[in-house]
């Protein structure tokens, strides 16, 4: 939704601002007088006194002056110890407001807030401010929002549950925890899961979905508490997208507000007659995955809003909606969160793009030129990107004023159309970790997971080798819960291969090389010494060498001569005797370097200094 | 053991008379020093002092005299001289004009470069001995003269008199030594320092204003900049005749074939084209005349390998060529000796008394110079069109040689060297040294560079040149390099290597000793690269690959580096002056880490890892310099490279 603008301040506002600041002035005066402190300390009507944020000129303006912001028809003012709280969205209402600034003060401290949500850990009364300024004001709002002690176990988690189940898939449940704040200690939590009146099972892997579920709901319900006093429920719709060679890709679209939905030559056809929504069932990897789409046969909607949401942080998404109005063809504009736009032209038929580049955090077009590099979701919180790179989008048709047909073209690498088979293998996504190894260090990759647009139960395998290339021997890792974990015992280079599988049997293969040091440096040995003086044309008896090291070794002898010149004479696993005749005066250095795998290395010179006379 | 230079100089030309049977050396030119041009200057020497006191607790009685009209050269000697003295001793030497000025046994002055006072006291430098930059360092009564046969040859003298007084040794930036005294004595001196080449260049950032350089860089290690003096330099035929505004009107003054030159076609000159040399020869004049300070200027040919190969070039090269009609030097050399000559008698009628001399290149097309061996083993011109005078400079650049070897070892270098010294006594030598493909990585100079520059010190050649990178900072120890060869090319009997040590022992503090092991290390590891894959034999080559740099030697020299940085980080707070001093002298060679980390290894790092590396490198780049990831093209190409990688 835009925002609303307004142009000016009215003359009264200027002047009443004015005299209240006179007032104000006027009473840090009558404190200097009376010896008091001078500076200037906000107050509200009430007396209270609030953290000087800003020097002479801030000031509270009470709330009276509520009518500078743009307050939501409802705040909540009220929370437990340990539930999460989301601050109220207050804005100003000036445009060319500066300097906005919210945040939430209890007992005077700053508390930390996340994409405008924080878990107060403890009751009180905290004060959610909200300051900015204009033409040299500043002006403020606040207000108080009472925390106390619930008599029932609080919930910590807010579990993140797909859109739809599909029928036959098994499905993790998040964790959930849940705290006694009055009595302070861990409550135990249960949990289960009830679908058309029977018990859904529940093993290690997670919630299982029976066959023949769809059109059913899953309840699911956790209680914490020594007599289950604490309760909290999600319902999660079934579906049924078929299998193998017959997968029904317009089921993937889950919403309400949808006539019909059917897959055609070209693309998933989602057809209504009234504003509605439309969530792809799984969640998307967010980097790079390229989403096409645009109005089918009918366009009777002023609007196709495109969101992507943060599969693990539900609280972060952004919104880009494609606004034509009530044509067909023209121009048009792009909207990112309601509030930033940019004009487009549209046609009949051709297709709206957006792709996410996690790199940039930037949305591009077809083309990759940028479309918006957003700072702040569209919940007005700064934006840095989607926590946990995995994403849930969802289509939305707006203002439909008659048939509207949403058509789904082309997801990744996806291609929808009528074909009922799965082809597309799934993606592997895992945390981003280092390649680089001390020998002793634990190697653990975290969140590794395959992504599938169609089948959500892709099977991951982790396997680690020794080597690189065509020379690997496997060697035992753990692999648990989407974590790899392995401690080398020996350096060297070592090659990870993660694949995903899916019900349709395409494999996704990524391997990684890796390399563990150790910091040990060879040991060289060398057989006899070496004369220190020589004279030109005398033939030297180079001493054999060898080297030793917890892995295996090369070791090189040189000769520098005294011009300078450097020159290899042996490089192997030793070093052999051998002759060598200086020609030159000036010193001759006869140099071994032993290296091992790791790259250690160490160096021993043997000098020999040539002159007329031998040294005598 | 080192010999002196006096009979090291004779000794050289000698030999070079008794092996080159068809080298010019005029006899004249060589006479003996004698005496009367003093002993020759050995700073492992003792001198010994006067009872006269040049400065002490802070205060002298001598002041410095200088011509009326100083040179660039003279007045920066004076100024270093003055600095310098000031900082070992704390005492002031006012710098003063030489008019009035006497010269009597008991006056105190320190002359710098030509004046009146140096001709009042008999003092004189022959320039047929002292040549452009020989230094001449005298005592006489309580007087010290500090001079040359140019005011070049002053400065060097400023300088060895500072290292006899105070050890004075110029390294780098920030990086000399001068012992600090509280009384100084006179030194009884009577000293001559003629360097082995006279003519000294070594062509890189550190000396180019326009990159963040000084000229000051150049004159502290002896060298001349690229360019210094001249009118126009390298490849001056596409400046004097351009292709914009002659080649629409006169397509044959060109040669027939075109060459790309970056994003530019370009063509050579026909040198046989008689239209074209008279347009020349004015368009010479012209620049001559509207650039009256300078005695030298370049004509040499565009840089592309390609030549004129029409009619009369042809017939030109069989004529004069062995049959070889790829040679342009032929017609190079009848174009040079036309256009010398009828430029030197304008400028003897117009302005008497100005001498030039004149640059072009044996380079690609000209390489191969129109000489052969005759029957008796003397190498000799193919024809006496095919001899140039003493005032041309042949700059042999020999870009495709074979950079491993040094020239004595290599058959066809050595050959082709001694070709050209039939046709020139003026022949100047142009190395290589540096990495130009990728400005980070590590070329090993070292390993020929006192080989060849005492090769063309036995052949008598007067002048070298080595080109760095001009456009932007590089790493591979090029600061070292440059002072190693500032060192040879004056005295090529010194020790590469004990030079190598003593400059890192001098420019790393604490830090020396990683560095030092780091310089071994990369040095043999370029040893076996050589040895192996012929590494950077070529210019061109490029050299960034797993093979030649392991991601494990990689990790091993950022070991070293880490401790480099440790054995410094107490000057954060004691010394955050000369603890930046240091480290950016450490991050430039750690540069080449970062570079091939980024540039091969990558995908061994976390995403945030790998932000960061490239972050780092791209801030460490614009600060220390690094413009440029090859000699011409932007560092920041290949940093969006990377990143496209993220």
């Amino acid at each position: 939704m835009m925002r609303k603008k307004k142009s000016f301040i009215p003359a009264l506002r200027k002047a009443a601002a004015g005299i209240l600041l006179l007032v104000i002035l006027l009473s840090c005066a009558a404190c200097a007088k009376d010896g008091g402190d001078s500076t200037l300390q906000p107050t509200d009507s009430q007396g209270q006194e609030h953290p000087n944020e800003g020097d002479l000129s801030d000031y509270y303006s009470g709330p009276d002056n509520r009518e500078y912001f743009d307050i939501p028809a409802y705040i909540q003012k009220s929370s437990f110890v340990g539930e999460k709280v989301t601050v109220a969205m207050i804005t100003p209402s000036e445009e060319n407001a500066t300097d906005f600034r919210s945040y939430v003060v209890f007992e005077d401290e700053p508390i930390e807030t996340e994409h405008g949500t924080f878990r107060p850990l403890q009751a009180g009364i905290y004060q959610c401010v909200y300051t900015y300024a204009l033409e040299g004001m500043k002006y403020r709002f606040s207000y108080n929002l009472e925390v106390t002690v619930k008599d029932s176990p609080v919930f910590l988690d807010d579990p993140v549950l797909p859109a739809a189940f599909v029928e036959g898939k098994t499905y993790p449940l998040p964790a959930v925890e849940a705290y006694d704040y009055g009595n302070q200690k861990a409550a135990a939590v249960t949990v289960y899961a009830v679908c058309g009146g029977e018990t859904v099972p529940m093993d290690a892997s997670g919630l299982r979905i029976g066959q023949n579920h769809a059109g059913d709901t899953v309840t699911i319900t956790w209680k914490a508490g020594d007599s289950g006093e604490a309760v909290l429920e999600r319902k999660v719709p079934v579906i049924a997208i078929g299998s193998g060679n017959d997968i029904r890709f317009a089921e993937l679209f889950v919403g309400s507000g949808w006539n019909e939905k059917k897959a055609l030559d070209d693309g998933v056809h989602l057809l209504t007659t009234g504003d509605a929504t439309a969530t792809l069932l799984n969640p998307m990897i967010a980097n790079s995955t390229e989403y096409r789409f645009s109005f089918g046969n009918d366009d009777q909607a002023e609007r196709i809003v495109f969101t992507m949401t943060a599969y693990h942080d539900p609280a972060v998404s952004v919104t880009i909606g494609f606004e034509k109005g009530r044509g067909s063809s023209g121009e048009g504009k792009i909207i990112l969160n309601g509030t930033e736009e940019k004009n487009y032209t549209y046609s009949a038929g051709n297709a709206l793009y957006v792709r996410y580049s996690a790199v940039s955090k930037q949305f591009l077009d077809a083309e990759g030129n940028l479309l918006f590099a957003p700072e702040r979701d569209s919940s007005g919180h700064a934006f840095n990107g989607f926590p946990g790179g995995l994403v849930v989008v969802s289509w939305r048709v707006e203002n439909v004023y008659g048939l509207c047909d949403l058509r789904i073209e082309k997801i990744g690498a996806q291609t929808l159309n009528a074909n009922t088979r799965d082809l597309l293998a799934p993606a592997l996504y895992y945390n981003s970790f280092t390649g680089l190894y001390q020998l002793g260090d634990e190697i653990v990759v975290t969140g590794i997971h395959g992504v599938d647009m169609v089948d959500p139960n892709a099977e991951i395998k982790v396997s680690l080798f020794a080597g690189v290339g065509q020379n690997l021997t496997p060697v035992e890792g753990t692999f648990e819960n989407g974590v790899f974990r392995y401690t080398p015992t020996a350096p060297g280079y070592y090659t990870i291969r993660f694949q995903s599988t899916d019900s349709s049997g395409n494999t996704a293969t990524s391997m990684r090389q890796l390399c563990v040091y150790d910091q040990a440096k060879p040991q060289i040995q060398v057989e006899k010494d070496l004369t220190e003086t020589a004279k030109p044309n005398d033939e030297l008896t180079l001493p054999a060498a060898s080297a030793t090291d917890n892995e295996s070794v090369t070791i090189e002898l040189f000769v520098i001569y005294p011009s300078g010149q450097m020159r290899m004479l042996q490089r192997g696993e030793s070093i052999a005797q051998q002759t060598f005749q200086v020609m030159e005066l000036g010193t001759y250095c006869f140099r071994i370097v032993a290296t091992d795998a790791s790259g250690n290395s160490t160096m021993t010179d043997l000098n020999v200094c040539v002159s007329a006379d031998g040294g005598k | 053991m080192k010999m002196k230079k006096g009979i090291a100089i004779l000794l050289a030309v000698m030999i070079a008379l008794g092996t080159l049977a068809g080298c010019r050396n005029d006899e004249s030119t060589q006479k003996p020093l004698g005496a009367e041009n003093g002993f020759a200057f050995d700073s492992s020497q003792a001198v010994e002092y006067s009872s006269t006191v040049l400065a002490e607790n802070g205060k002298s009685d001598y002041t410095i005299v200088i011509a009326q009209e100083p040179s660039e050269y003279v007045q920066f000697a004076a100024s270093e001289l003055q600095t310098l003295f000031r900082e070992a001793t704390g005492a002031e030497l006012p710098v003063i004009r030489d008019e009035n000025v006497q010269y009597s046994e008991q006056s105190k002055y320190i002359s710098v470069g030509s004046n009146l006072l140096q001709q009042s006291g008999g003092v004189s430098c022959d320039y047929a001995i002292f040549k452009e930059s020989g230094a001449r360092l005298i005592t006489k009564g309580n007087c010290v003269f500090l001079t040359g046969a140019t005011d070049e040859g002053a400065l060097y003298a400023v300088y060895d008199f500072l290292k006899i007084l105070f050890d004075y040794e110029f390294y780098d930036v920030d990086a000399y030594t001068l012992t600090h005294k509280e009384k100084v004595g006179l030194p009884k001196m009577d000293l001559h320092d003629i360097p082995d080449i006279d003519y000294r260049m070594y062509g890189d950032c550190l000396q180019y204003d326009a990159v963040g350089g000084t000229v000051q860089h150049a004159f502290r290690l002896r060298y001349k900049v690229y360019g210094q003096g001249y009118a126009l330099d390298g490849h001056a035929a596409e400046v004097i005749l351009p292709m914009s505004e002659y080649y629409a009107a006169h397509p044959d003054w060109y040669s027939d074939e075109e060459a790309a030159f970056g994003a530019t076609m370009l063509r050579q000159l026909c040198y046989t084209n008689e239209e074209m040399t008279a347009q020349f020869i004015e368009n010479v004049k012209k620049i001559l005349t509207e650039k009256p300070d300078t005695d030298a200027i370049s004509l040499g040919q565009a840089d592309i390998n390609i030549w004129c190969h029409c009619p009369s070039c042809t017939e030109a090269m069989q004529k004069y060529g062995n049959g070889n009609t790829n040679m342009g030097a032929v017609t190079q050399t009848l174009f040079i000796n036309k256009v010398v000559k009828a430029v030197d008698e304008w400028l003897a009628a117009e302005y008497p008394g100005r001498n030039m001399s004149y640059m072009i290149l044996a380079y690609h097309q000209t390489e191969i110079p129109p000489s052969h061996k005759d029957e008796n083993g003397r190498y000799v011109p193919n024809a006496p069109e095919m001899v140039l005078p003493d005032n041309v400079i042949v700059q042999y650049a020999s870009i495709y040689t074979d950079r491993n070897l040094a020239f004595r070892d290599n058959p066809s270098e050595c050959e082709k060297i001694k070709l050209w010294s039939a046709c020139s006594n003026n022949l100047q030598i142009y190395e290589y040294p540096a990495h130009y493909t990728h400005v980070c990585l590590p070329y090993d100079g070292l390993h020929v560079f006192a080989d060849n520059i005492r090769f063309a010190n036995e052949l008598g050649f007067s002048s070298y040149y080595m080109q760095g990178n001009f456009n932007t900072e590089s790493s591979g120890f090029t600061p070292l390099k440059i002072y190693v060869a500032s060192k040879l090319m004056w005295d090529s009997s010194l020790d590469p290597m004990a030079l190598a040590y003593d400059y890192i022992d001098h420019c790393y503090g604490d830090a020396a000793p990683y560095m030092r092991e780091y310089f071994d290390l990369l040095r043999s590891r370029i040893a076996y690269l050589r040895s192996e894959y012929d590494y950077c034999s070529s210019v061109f080559e490029a050299g960034v690959t797993t093979t030649n740099w392991p991601l494990a030697t990689m990790e091993s020299y950022q070991k070293l580096f880490d401790q480099a940085y440790d054995a410094i980080d107490y000057l954060k707070t004691s010394d955050p002056d000369r603890y930046e001093v240091l480290f950016r002298k450490i991050m430039i060679e750690e540069m080449f880490i970062r570079y091939i980390k980024c540039s091969l290894y990558l995908n061994y790092y976390s995403d945030v890892e790998k932000a960061r590396m490239i972050d780092e490198f791209e801030r460490y780049a614009m600060i220390y310099g690094f413009k440029c990831y090859s000699e011409t093209e932007p560092m920041s190409t290949v940093i969006a490279g990377w990143r496209s990688q993220l």
